[in-house]
């Protein structure tokens, strides 16, 4: 991985579709020698062993919490809101017997569902708050997972339950997301087969929960923080896009991804204008145009 | 080889009229790895950086100095002869 200089949601769905595929060969996938920022990402996806991800896993300063702690921004909702989901697509993808996973918050006064993996699960946390009852209102309210191995066994939630089964759902596990001991919601795992949340599917969830606590934990420190107009989600945008103009660049100038980055500084430094103004310009440019002139020393190898 | 003065870098954020987090994010735009509160440590001088990510900070400030009008006073790697520790 030393060479990959960016890796998405996209990348990441990759790595685990080629791992799914070796260990339905016997094979297992292993990722070597992996950037600081790409362990991160891996640990926060929950996919650093899923992976086998050489190397000490890092601490809890994960990706997003950087994003919305570290930076110490007022967390609005939309970025609350995408860091969650974001949270809950990972679940869905790492646990493998789950069929959706959702995540409830109190808003506006009640309990709504803020990310969902998709409609069903969505339908199946409205059920809950429709009657008043279901493992996810009692872990946000109770502070305690409660797990359904088979709804077709299941005594508690007597309105509830026959609404699940109705749309297929066989098992159900909810997590609480947890600030210090008091509950701020759950996560909600969904399951068509019973008895699938298997034991080390509760301790998947019990990890994305603790992310999403997280998250919900930073949104709610740095609600009173200093005030910051620029929006987080530009930095994403322009980073995203800096990131392709040094791939392009690496690509077509066949540079190392720090002598792209810093052939960028230097274009920005010369024409005066800013290296996300430099990126769009080199993505904009047509192949084969090469009107920026590249430092010989900066070329791989020390060659053309 | 010469040395980045502990605490320029934070000088030149307070010069440039950009909080902690500002710089941050305009630093984290530029492809940036550090978190948060590393970056404050590097900005004081309590951490080095690496060349490439004193230059992400150096650029950061830059780009801010820029649009106040002004030149590219923070110095970057190879304008202080890079004595950045590679394993930071």
């Amino acid at each position: 991985m030393a060479s990959v200089s960016f890796c998405d949601a996209g990348g990441l769905g990759i790595l685990v579709e080629a791992s799914n595929d070796l260990r339905a060969l016997g094979g297992r996938l292993s990722v070597r020698s992996a950037s600081a920022y790409q362990r991160k990402l891996f640990s926060l996806t929950g996919l650093y062993y899923v992976l086998q991800v050489e190397g000490p896993e890092p601490g809890r300063e994960l990706l997003i919490a950087d994003l919305v702690a570290a930076a110490r921004l007022p967390v609005t909702r939309g970025v609350l809101d995408a860091a969650l989901k974001l949270v809950v697509v990972m679940a869905h993808a790492v646990m493998e017997s789950a069929d959706g996973v959702s995540i409830t918050l109190p808003r506006d006064g009640r309990l709504r569902t803020v990310a969902a993996s998709n409609d069903v699960v969505l339908q199946m946390d409205h059920d809950q708050y429709d009657t008043g009852q279901g493992p996810c209102l009692d872990a946000a309210h109770h502070g305690q997972s409660f797990t359904s191995r088979s709804l077709d066994t299941e005594r508690r939630w007597s309105e509830f339950v026959p609404r699940a089964r109705a749309r297929g759902i066989a098992s159900i596990m909810s997590i609480p997301l947890m600030q210090a001991s008091t509950p701020l919601g759950a996560l909600n795992v969904y399951s068509r087969a019973p008895d699938a949340l298997a034991a080390h599917e509760h301790d998947w969830a019990v990890q994305f929960a603790a992310e999403a606590s997280n998250v919900l934990i930073a949104a709610v420190t740095t609600a009173t923080a200093d005030t910051v107009t620029t929006d987080i989600s530009d930095a994403l945008e322009a980073r995203e896009t800096i990131a392709l103009a040094q791939g392009i660049l690496m690509a077509r100038r066949h540079l190392r991804p720090d002598a792209a980055h810093r052939h960028l500084i230097d274009i920005s430094r010369r024409t005066s204008k800013t290296v996300l103004a430099v990126s769009q310009r080199i993505i904009e440019q047509p192949v084969g145009d090469s009107t920026d002139a590249t430092p010989m020393r900066d070329r791989m190898g020390g060659s053309a | 080889m010469s040395t980045t003065p502990p605490g320029s870098l934070d000088a030149a954020r307070q010069d440039a009229g950009l909080s902690q987090s500002e710089l941050w994010i305009r630093y984290f735009a530029l492809g940036g790895m550090i978190p948060a509160l590393e970056l404050e440590a590097v900005c004081h001088g309590a951490m080095v950086a690496t060349d490439p990510e004193h230059d992400r900070i150096a650029h950061a400030l830059n780009e801010r100095f820029a649009e106040l009008g002004g030149d590219h006073p923070v110095p970057y790697s190879e304008d202080s002869g890079g004595n950045h520790d590679p394993a930071t």
